[in-house]
């Protein structure tokens, strides 16, 4: 596997943006200009900035409309401050060159050790969300896609070599306790990102950007702002819950786990969205849902400036490095049963529960040890109260020894890429969990 | 003929004194005022049976374990690795050897240092008593005494219950519930039997019932 060297067109990604009501700010020296490309090339930026004044007359911009009619009317009589003031108020999240200056910017990028080739404005950016900024150059859309998808194919690596016999739904779960809303939003908190109360261009560019779903204030410069906030989806369709799936509408069919690796995101989930398949574009959102596009985000923006390396390090070193005891994710039904499917399966002569040891039978608080065993081979322990409860905890301990069997030397395919790698050996691949 | 008397035999006071204990139920103690001046050194609870030194050091020195002794000899010691773990219950990251892949390492590291891994592997080794008599699958049920459970259950559920049908084909209650299900009818009326029984139980009852199945949740989940 080859790595891809995203250098040449990291800067049509990450193209100079100009918003249309700004246009007259577009006057301005180079110098001033709010871009963020750090990778391309001085003529691609200049046929960029060509491009660019050209759209901004033409207006091809789908969000731009609502822009135009936001344009600000600022008297010519106004001071000079006051002008300023209200052109920011106009925006409807911070320009990008605030966030030179923003302190809470500049600290949270020391914070996570970022080099300076990850420049400051794509961290702005990354703190912008969809909600806040529904223009696509402008807010993080864009860079959480990219992010979420490399997060996923990450974890769901890792997950996978290094436990290769984990049942699918636990296979899930930990995919969600690594990269789920929940822990990108605990992320968030622990890098010490705050958010807004309300979005605008005048706020500090170092809150996370968002409008959230108990926000009281009226939008003001969202394109759809005269519509009715709930109603998620453009056109009046209801959203869709399992855009992917075949037979969505059809709300009482069984969804079995193997149809979710299928149909459904990297958590098990439905994948939420119009029936067109295309996202929703929503007015509010949570706030679980803004910090995870916020991580997500960042990663995406790592991954573009910094090249791979330096994306899996960062993987590791705030997902990866999270301890997640995949052992206590396990709920067994009938273990018994299915111990002695396993045993059929694989060949073992058939399970038997023996008194290991055992104290106190007669008394109030006896403790019996009991050990499953497949002819004169061990499989697993229990100790409980009641004979029973020994036993069907040694049937789960058993069942858990066989699920959490992780290889010695644990290599993701990811490892390979690169030009001095070891060649890859092929790693366990379990045919899968055991069916009663 | 010799006598031995042993020294735990007690000792029997003579003449006067012997019947003024027999008469008395009061303790010898509160009555020394009788005894002749000669007497108290006799007095059997001044006996020593054991040194205090034996009670209070040599008894303490405990023998280690035989397993934090070094099994080389002590002039030609070198860095050994004692491994003596305490007992615990086995953490399921560790995968028994049975279930390790033919191609991990481990299988026959494993197999090398089974007698602490697994000690019952050995052939001589007697293995622990069964919990339960190990039920042996004996398949003497044919079709036409399938298809006669089958019938009979459909036919009347009240009289060929599932206890009484594995007692008249000699087998087990679940294999009965595996070849034929009652009928929804029976179903709901044992249903609405265990409702209206559930219904009679008081609070303390039912908080143990439900508390039982909380426990049998958390053994599904070893927690």
């Amino acid at each position: 596997m080859k790595a891809l060297r995203l250098l040449r067109w990291s800067g049509s990604v990450l193209s100079p943006r100009t918003r249309p009501c700004l246009v007259h700010l577009l006057q301005q020296p180079l110098s001033n200009r709010r871009f963020l490309s750090a990778a391309a090339s001085p003529l691609q930026q200049a046929i960029q900035y060509q491009d660019q004044e050209h759209d901004a007359e033409e207006d091809l911009w789908g969000s731009s409309q609502a822009h135009k009619g936001d344009d600000p009317v600022i008297p010519e009589d106004m001071p000079q401050s006051l002008q300023q003031e209200a052109r920011l108020r106009a925006l409807p999240s911070p320009p990008l060159s605030a966030a030179k200056s923003s302190a809470k910017l500049a600290a949270l990028h020391a914070r996570l050790s970022f080099s300076p080739r990850l420049p400051i404005e794509t961290l702005a950016r990354c703190l912008v969300d969809a909600t806040a900024d529904s223009n696509p150059d402008f807010n993080n859309t864009s860079l959480a896609i990219l992010g979420r998808d490399l997060y996923s194919f990450y974890t769901s690596e890792a997950i996978l070599c290094r436990y290769p016999r984990l049942p699918t739904a636990v296979v899930f779960a930990a995919m969600a306790a690594y990269i789920g809303p929940k822990t990108l939003t605990q992320i968030t908190k622990e890098w010490g990102v705050e958010l807004v109360a309300e979005p605008g261009g005048e706020v500090d560019p170092g809150y996370l950007q968002c409008r959230r779903e108990d926000s009281m204030l009226i939008r003001k410069h969202s394109p759809d702002s005269d519509t009715d906030p709930t109603s998620a989806v453009e056109e009046g369709q209801p959203p869709i819950a399992g855009a992917n799936r075949p037979n969505a509408e059809q709300k009482s069919w069984r969804r079995g786990v193997s149809s979710m690796t299928v149909y459904d995101d990297e958590f098990g989930d439905l994948v939420k969205g119009s029936a067109r398949g295309g996202r929703s574009k929503a007015a509010t959102t949570t706030v679980e849902d803004a910090c995870a596009r916020f991580v997500q985000a960042v990663m995406g923006a790592v991954y573009l400036h910094r090249g791979k390396n330096a994306a899996k390090l960062f993987f590791k070193e705030h997902i990866l490095s999270r301890h997640l005891n995949v052992g206590k994710m396990f709920e067994f039904k009938q273990p018994t049963r299915d111990l002695s499917r396993l045993c059929a399966r694989e060949g073992f002569e058939s399970p038997v529960a023996r008194i290991l040891s055992e104290t106190g039978r007669a008394t109030r608080h006896p403790v019996f040890v009991v050990g499953v065993f497949a002819g004169r081979e061990k499989l697993g322990e229990g100790a409980g109260s009641s004979l029973n409860e020994a036993r069907i905890r040694a049937a789960v301990g058993a069942l858990k020894g066989w699920y959490l069997y992780s290889p010695l030397e644990v290599r993701v395919p990811s490892d390979v890429e690169g030009a001095n790698a070891r060649p890859w050996k092929p790693v366990l691949v379990d045919i899968g969990e055991i069916i009663v | 003929m010799d006598i031995i008397v042993s020294s735990s035999t007690p000792i029997r006071p003579q003449g006067a004194l012997a019947m003024i204990l027999a008469a008395s139920k009061r303790p010898i103690s509160s009555l020394l005022f009788l005894y002749p001046s000669f007497l108290p050194a006799a007095v059997p609870a001044a006996r020593r049976h054991e040194s205090s030194a034996r009670r209070t050091t040599k008894r303490l020195r405990v023998k280690p374990d035989p397993s934090f002794i070094p099994s080389t000899p002590t002039n030609q010691l070198q860095d050994n690795v004692i491994f003596n773990p305490p007992s615990s219950s086995p953490s399921p990251y560790h995968t028994p050897a049975a279930f390790l892949p033919a191609s991990d390492p481990r299988r026959s590291l494993l197999v090398r240092s089974h007698e602490h891994a697994n000690p019952y592997a050995q052939p001589n080794k007697r293995l622990p008593p069964p919990m339960q008599k190990p039920m042996e699958k004996r398949y003497h049920l044919k079709e036409d005494e399938i298809a006669e459970i089958r019938r009979l259950r459909q036919k009347d559920p009240d009289t060929w219950t599932r206890k009484k049908l594995a007692q008249q084909f000699d087998c087990s209650e679940f294999f009965v519930s595996m070849i034929c299900e009652a009928s929804k009818e029976r179903k709901q009326q044992q249903q609405m039997a265990l409702d209206d029984i559930k219904a009679r139980w008081g609070k303390r009852r039912t908080y143990a019932r439900e508390d039982r199945q909380k426990r049998r949740v958390l053994w599904q989940r070893d927690e």
